[in-house]
């Protein structure tokens, strides 16, 4: 007996193919996560061991909830709530333009779920428009946790797992070995300004060395006055000297002056001086509702 | 990566073969069977655990946080298991000295494959889990130990560092089939409720550190690095024996931590007595003061157990014997004594050391004691 009807495809996660699907039941709309299990590899894969396992933990309104998960003799479907539209998608129906009231919102969305996941020990990792996923009314959702990990884990073998190089922070590029909750507030920064520019990412770079020279033409090359240690990581590379841009709302012209200063605790090169989730929620953004335009 | 021309911690361990054997007799033959030349260079000191291995990500903004702390301990309550009590009513054909062989060959797994120093805790915590809700015949006690690893591996390590299949099966001296293995961890999932997001002690124990006035300016040698070092000395210690898994993770931790500073001699740095530091750990972990004490006091007492029988390897550590003992002096003075009889040489005791953890610990035991 089959408890839930499978129907289109999704898209395609970390791992396993997502379709939408239907609680015979209940007539609910879930999304379907299909991970095969071949008996010659590994066993259960262990993103999506991650996933399951951090998701059970993880009982949030700001991150996707896991209902479900069905083993059967060679699949794996893990059972999540459905929503319409990923970030992404989201902003390819803006036509450039956003309301920076939902800007805000979303922002703060994101923020909750991130302070969640790292009051438990959970760094999300892979942050991006892809992984937020927007529903009906208006409420965002971390998800794709198949990168995501506990605390305490070494980094080196990482690179070649992170896909998108457009969220990463600096001292990541660098090739810094210790992961902290500081990269994930540099993705919310590039996420943030992204917002605030109607879906156009901040630091599109194309290769490791265009991402950094994209990020310090913006922030300005740092140094060992500026971070200590930095020419130490390493993957470290001595870049050209750039100063930090000098005005801000050229940047982002949309954001107003609270949401600028927010963005410049979020990209923060040096990882240890950036802002927290807890601590960033708590910004003046978020509180003065009046002041939502210019 | 470990390869076939080093088979020497294989072991299919026999915890089947004799009905009848007392517990002394099975630990001996294990003891014999799983000695470990990756492990007699850690105690050696000619293998370096490198920087990268041991890294911890330090976050102190998040390790700061009590909301870290309280998700921690709530999350404890929710995956409480006694593996003392397994024995009388869960499990007929299962005694404590097997476990003990298993858990000793799950350390050696991870020791020689340097695993990250919290696999194996939450790989025991799996473990003893499985076998508190679940009988299980003895013959299948190492591929459960091997699933736990496997699962834990996963969960922990980068994926290009999990323990693949192949190797546990290796590991076993080829004793179990690689889709048995695949099949059991789907069984150690479902039966827990694919609930391993566990905390283990290792993870309690940097909430703890950083909330104790430990630094003191005036006695610099007292550094959070030192007490934590020590403290997962006493932890890797406690995992090997059941009777510690009556302790809450968190209980552990503050108590391999009061046992760390207790030797450190921190009393006599602060000016504050043991029980100040007691109380305070009883406070933050949300305690029995009695509890703490008396698992410090057992970790204390399996440390000096154990400390005899490593005698041979402190020997050539000890520069300096004046350089105060650490603990009491009663066994200051009988080390002493051994110290003069014994050669200058390494002799590989019989009870192998077990477990990168393990063979860290060994140096801070070293560094303890002389």
């Amino acid at each position: 007996m089959q408890k839930y009807d499978k129907m289109e495809k999704i898209g395609e996660g970390t791992y396993g193919t997502v379709f939408k699907g239907r609680n015979r039941d209940t007539m609910e709309i879930v999304a379907l996560k299909k991970v095969r299990l071949d008996e010659d590899e590994e066993g259960v894969p262990s993103s999506a061991l991650r996933e399951i396992c951090l998701l059970k933990e993880l009982k949030h309104k700001n991150i996707v909830r896991l209902s479900d998960v069905l083993l059967s003799d060679k699949k794996l479907t893990l059972v999540f709530e459905h929503c319409d539209q990923d970030l992404k998608k989201y902003f390819d129906s803006l036509n450039g333009e956003i309301d920076m009231a939902v800007c805000r919102s979303f922002m703060l969305q994101l923020l909750r779920g991130l302070a969640f996941c790292h009051s438990h020990n959970v760094l999300h990792r892979d942050l991006k428009p892809q992984n937020l996923l927007i529903n009906k009314n208006g409420e965002l959702k971390l998800a794709d946790f198949g990168l995501a990990r506990a605390f305490g884990i070494p980094v080196k073998c990482y690179s070649a797992e992170v896909v998108t190089l457009w969220y990463r922070p600096p001292d990541v590029l660098f090739g810094a070995k210790l992961y902290t909750t500081s990269i994930d507030m540099w993705s919310a920064g590039c996420i943030l300004a992204e917002l605030a520019d109607a879906g156009r990412p901040l630091f599109p770079g194309s290769d490791v060395l265009d991402q950094l020279l994209k990020i310090f033409r913006v922030l300005g090359t740092p140094t060992e006055e500026t971070w200590p240690g930095v020419s130490h990581l390493s993957d470290y590379v001595a870049l050209p000297t750039f100063p930090p841009i000098s005005s801000w709302s050229q940047l982002v012209p949309r954001l107003n002056s609270k949401g600028r200063d927010l963005l410049q605790k979020l990209l923060v090169c040096r990882p240890n001086q950036r802002i927290t989730a807890e601590a960033a929620m708590q910004h003046p953004y978020f509180t003065d509702s009046s002041s939502s335009g210019h | 990566m470990k390869n076939a021309d080093q088979p020497d911690c294989c072991s299919k361990l026999e915890v089947t073969t004799n009905e009848n054997a007392n517990a002394d007799a099975i630990i001996a033959d294990s003891d014999a069977e799983i000695t470990c030349p990756l492990i007699t260079n850690h105690i050696n000191g000619t293998i370096n655990i490198s920087q990268e291995q041991c890294n911890t990500v330090k976050d102190y903004s998040m390790l700061k946080s009590d909301r870290c702390l309280q998700n921690a301990l709530k999350s404890e309550e929710n995956h409480q298991q006694n593996a003392e009590t397994y024995f009388h009513t869960v499990q007929k054909d299962i005694t404590p000295p097997m476990r003990k062989i298993v858990v000793e060959w799950m350390m050696e797994v991870c020791a020689e494959q340097k695993c990250q120093e919290g696999v194996i805790l939450l790989a025991l915590n799996y473990f003893d889990r499985f076998l508190s809700t679940k009988s299980l015949r003895k013959t299948n006690l190492q591929i459960l130990g091997a699933a736990c690893l496997l699962l834990a591996s996963k969960l922990r390590e980068p994926n290009c560092r999990a323990l693949s299949v192949d190797l546990l099966v290796f590991y076993t001296d080829n004793s179990i089939y690689k889709e048995d293995l695949i099949k059991w961890e789907l069984y150690v999932l479902s039966l827990l409720g694919w609930d391993l997001s566990t905390v283990t002690a290792l993870d309690f124990l940097d909430l703890l550190i950083i909330r104790l006035p430990i630094s003191n300016k005036r006695f610099s040698e007292l550094t959070i690095e030192k007490v934590r070092r020590h403290a997962q000395a006493f932890i890797s210690l406690a995992a090997k024996e059941h009777h510690f898994s009556k302790y809450a993770p968190s209980t552990i931790a503050a108590s391999s931590i009061a046992a760390s500073m207790n030797g450190l001699r921190w009393h006599l740095c602060s000016g504050h007595n043991i029980h100040f530091l007691l109380s305070r750990l009883t406070v933050l972990t949300n305690t029995e003061q009695d509890q703490l004490e008396e698992c410090m006091l057992q970790m204390e007492s399996i440390f000096d157990e154990h400390r005899h029988k490593l005698q041979p390897f402190l020997i050539n550590t000890e520069n300096s014997p004046s350089l105060n003992g650490y603990y009491n002096c009663r066994y200051r003075h009988k080390q002493y004594q051994l110290h003069r009889q014994k050669p200058k040489t390494t002799i590989l005791p019989k009870l192998a050391q077990t477990c990168k953890m393990q063979a860290q610990a060994q140096k801070e035991l070293q560094e303890i004691k002389f």
